[in-house]
């Protein structure tokens, strides 16, 4: 089958205005600009099957948004190339916009003072969606997000979650055949983010629909993507399925520990991660923490002790500084 | 035709919309009449001290005033909201949204937002220019009327591009907020028939600020006063005008998706 | 968004100010020729003096927008009846100094270059130009109080900006912006005199052209003073029965 998305050493680079601080810099900046090459994502390679949902994982700056936006059209490849649906999405041409949808977290593209439903409207005029086929997919929306109150009410009248469902909905209404997802659940509360991901996965289960997901939230990706791209300072690290990394991740825990005494030499119990205002985190097989944590209460006087799972920020740090991953004991 | 429908559609939204705030349009008359009287008290208070302005007589001026106002009712309803939408998408990357619709950029860009109490300034315009043919004792027939519609939507149409073509520059340049208000002080000059300024205020308000053609020109169909070259140059204009704004829309676009090529 | 319309029609747009005067300085000049060279007792190159110091007077007297004063006033409201900090009329004049200052920097070249165009004529009188500065300070003062009297309407109404826009408009006529006062018909300028306007710009103004006797400049002085003292009353009085409003309804 062809692949629903196709990325070959895809590469993107700015040229970005090099600026120091202080006064002779500015003054030195009139005349000559330096200027400075920031790679945001470099040759990347990937293929993406129809009906596939795939997260893309990695922490700000990564340039999950940045491949996102290439593969949505919004921004040109500096090299490589990506092919969605066949199409290159650069070109913006029409039949292949009207297949895809990007929705984006905290960002709206809802008109503000008017209800929801005359959005849609907008929508079904501008994708020139089947007028029955067009009142169908509303009531379903409706119906299944329940949005019946929502949709009259101006958009500014709606708490975040709800703006985010309605969203969502005008998003969905030409029924496009891949979706780009940047943060889609951010700021939500957890119940909310609920519904969005199962309203996704059904979604992707009827229609048939590639998904590309990016989001800070394990959450998220746990709940959706059994596929997981993790990316870091533009480079892919890794591409595979989601429970080889959920190995990663859950097979250490992070305990973080407040000593009365600052300068207490905890290697002893443990890796020791980072230190912050006397605040030190250790990394500790999964196994073995209630032992450790227990002995760390016994031994070392403490203000503080907490357990946590390591934010995925450290943990693709430490992949990418290991060069590899490393499988779980 | 599709490209129709959807401009019924937003229209037809932000009309909707706007039918909210009702006090809103006792706002723009009550607004639109004070700049009415402002214009013609200044009528009035030259024509107090002298019989004719550079050659145009009173009923003339207010052919001026009217076009004036008229076309700063097109230009608020239709235009500016759609600029500021813009400009401010540019700024917070809302104009991705737009780019990712299967719609020509332009044409989006251009009409999602519409600010329908406005038009009461093209009403009033519109009366104000009546009253003035009036005045003048019908020399208007049926040909300048006609000639004075085509020009006042030239006049409308390079308003526009000279807009559009302004915000497109948001991609380069940031602070745009200036050049807008430069653009409305000097859009005050129209009140007044262009031909008093001097050559060199006349030659910025023709191809810079294009003033002369949105109000002045236009004015000089209904007063005998155009010439055939200038109507030529003012249809000519237009188009090329038509065609540079979109050449530069869509140069900022490619800047602004970092195409190289 | 806020009322853009509003925002730069009324606050300190250095372009606005610019085009303004030689929009008005080309009509009264094109006036003045078609009437033998003068109009109202100036000569197209008085008129022209007129309009390029009309661009400092302007300068100094603009200050804030509306919607400036009205942020000011509810923000008052506030403080004045939780904690009684410093009055809301007292702004920050620093901050508009500054900004003054670098308008200036703008001003005073374009101010010279339209001279080189326009070629005014002028005879400045050392007496007047002094009496100039405190008249500036005095029209600069009265304007502002006038705009916060005005202002005052936003514990009422929230339709303060159709309400500015009429009083721009009488302005704009009254004060000497859109033309010499001396142009106005007869019964208009007995009207004027009835109004404060005359004093926060057409006064200034002639003073630095030379163009009054030392007589009108004093009687000037005294009509700035009693319609200061005038407006600081109204503004006391209104604050007082506003906030008395404002703490029996909401509180």
């Amino acid at each position: 089958m062809e692949s629903a998305i196709s990325v070959k050493e895809l590469s993107k680079t700015y040229m970005v205005n090099e600026r120091s601080a202080g006064m002779r810099a500015a003054l030195r900046g009139v005349f000559r600009r330096k200027k400075k090459e920031v790679k945001a994502v470099q040759s990347i390679s990937l293929e993406i099957e129809p009906g596939e949902i795939v997260g893309f994982l990695g922490p700000n700056g990564a340039g999950k948004t940045t491949t996102l936006k290439m593969l949505s059209g919004l921004l040109h490849p500096t090299g490589g190339q990506g092919l969605v649906l066949g199409y290159e999405p650069h070109k913006r041409e029409k039949d292949f916009l009207k297949q895809i949808t990007l929705v984006t977290g905290q960002r709206n593209q809802l008109v503000w003072d008017i209800p929801a439903i005359d959005s849609f409207e907008v929508n079904q005029a501008v994708y020139e969606i089947d007028r029955d086929q067009f009142k169908r997919t509303v009531d379903e929306y409706i119906e299944i997000l329940e949005l019946e109150e929502l949709v009259r009410k101006p958009v500014r009248q709606l708490s975040l979650g709800e703006r985010m469902k309605v969203e969502i909905a005008a998003a969905l209404l030409h029924r496009p055949k891949v979706l780009f997802l940047d943060e889609p659940t951010l700021g939500l509360d957890v119940p909310m983010q609920r519904r969005i991901r199962r309203f996704i996965a059904d979604y992707n289960k009827q229609e048939g629909a590639t998904v590309l997901l990016t989001s800070h939230y394990m959450a998220d990706v746990q709940a959706l993507c059994k596929r997981v791209i993790v990316i870091h300072h533009g480079e892919l690290l890794f591409d595979g399925q989601l429970s080889e990394l959920v190995q990663q991740f859950t097979g250490y825990k992070e305990i973080v520990v407040e000593p009365k005494d600052r300068a207490t030499d905890l290697s002893r119990y443990g890796e020791i991660m980072s230190e912050d205002a006397g605040r030190i985190s250790l990394r500790v097989p999964r196994k073995e923490v209630p032992e450790v944590a227990a002995k760390l209460l016994a031994d070392v006087p403490m203000f503080d002790l907490s357990v946590e799972e390591p934010p995925i920020e450290d943990v693709i740090e430490r992949v990418f500084a290991e060069g590899k991953l490393e499988t779980s004991n | 035709m599709h490209y129709l429908r959807l401009i019924r559609t937003y229209y037809r939204l932000s009309i909707l919309n706007e039918l909210q705030y009702r006090a809103n349009l006792l706002m723009q008359v009550f607004s639109s009449l004070v700049q009415l009287g402002i214009g013609l008290a200044g009528i009035g208070l030259v024509f107090y001290n002298t019989d004719s302005l550079g050659g145009w007589q009173p009923a003339e001026l207010l052919v001026v005033l009217g076009v004036y106002t008229l076309i700063a009712g097109v230009a608020r309803s239709f235009i500016q909201p759609n600029m500021y939408e813009l400009m401010e998408g540019i700024y917070d990357g809302k104009l991705d949204y737009t780019l990712t619709k299967p719609e020509d950029s332009q044409l989006l860009v251009s009409i999602t937002r519409f600010q329908p109490w406005r038009l009461v300034d093209v009403i009033v315009g519109l009366v104000v220019i009546g009253i003035a043919l009036n005045r003048l004792a019908g020399t208007v027939g049926a040909a300048q009327g006609l000639v004075f519609a085509i020009l006042l939507i030239c006049g409308a149409i390079i308003i526009y591009c000279f807009w559009i073509t302004i915000t497109t520059l948001t991609f380069w340049v940031i602070r745009m907020w200036d050049v807008f208000e430069m653009f409305e002080a000097a859009y005050q000059a129209g009140r007044w028939p262009v031909g008093i300024y001097p050559t060199w205020l006349q030659l910025g308000l023709t191809f810079i600020v294009p003033v002369a053609f949105a109000v002045t020109v236009p004015a000089q169909a209904l007063t005998d006063r155009l010439t055939v070259p200038i109507l030529v140059l003012a249809l000519f204009i237009t188009v090329l005008a038509l065609g540079a704004s979109r050449w530069i829309w869509f140069r900022g676009l490619k800047d602004y998706s970092g195409a190289t090529a | 968004m806020a009322d853009w319309q509003y925002r730069f029609q009324q606050s300190l747009g250095l372009m606005g100010l610019m085009f303004e005067a030689v929009i008005y300085l080309v009509v009264w000049t094109t006036v003045a020729q078609s009437q033998g060279g003068e109009v109202g007792g100036f000569t197209t190159a008085e008129l022209a003096s007129y309009y390029i110091g009309w661009m400092l007077v302007r300068n100094i007297t603009t200050g804030w927008s509306p919607q400036w004063f009205e942020y000011r006033i509810r923000e008052g409201e506030f403080n004045s009846a939780l904690l009684r900090p410093v009055h809301p009329y007292f702004p920050d004049i620093s901050h508009m100094m500054a900004g003054k200052t670098t308008g200036l920097i703008t001003l005073l070249p374009t101010m010279a270059i339209l001279a080189l165009i326009f070629q005014p004529e002028v005879h400045f009188l050392a007496w007047s130009l002094i009496a100039m500065v405190p008249a500036l300070i005095l029209a600069f003062l009265l304007r502002y109080t006038l705009m916060y009297v005005w202002a005052l309407t936003a514990f009422w109404t929230t339709r303060i900006t159709a309400l500015f826009e009429l009083y721009f408009a009488l302005e704009f006529f009254f004060s000497g912006r859109i033309a010499p006062l001396a142009l106005l018909p007869d019964w208009a300028q007995t009207i004027a005199l009835y109004t404060p306007f005359p004093w926060t710009f057409a006064f200034p103004l002639e003073l630095m052209l030379g163009r009054l006797t030392p007589n009108e400049a004093l009687f000037g002085f005294a009509m700035q003073a009693v319609w200061l003292i005038v407006a600081v009353i109204a503004v006391r009085v209104i604050w007082r029965r506003a906030i008395r409003h404002y703490s029996a309804v909401g509180g």
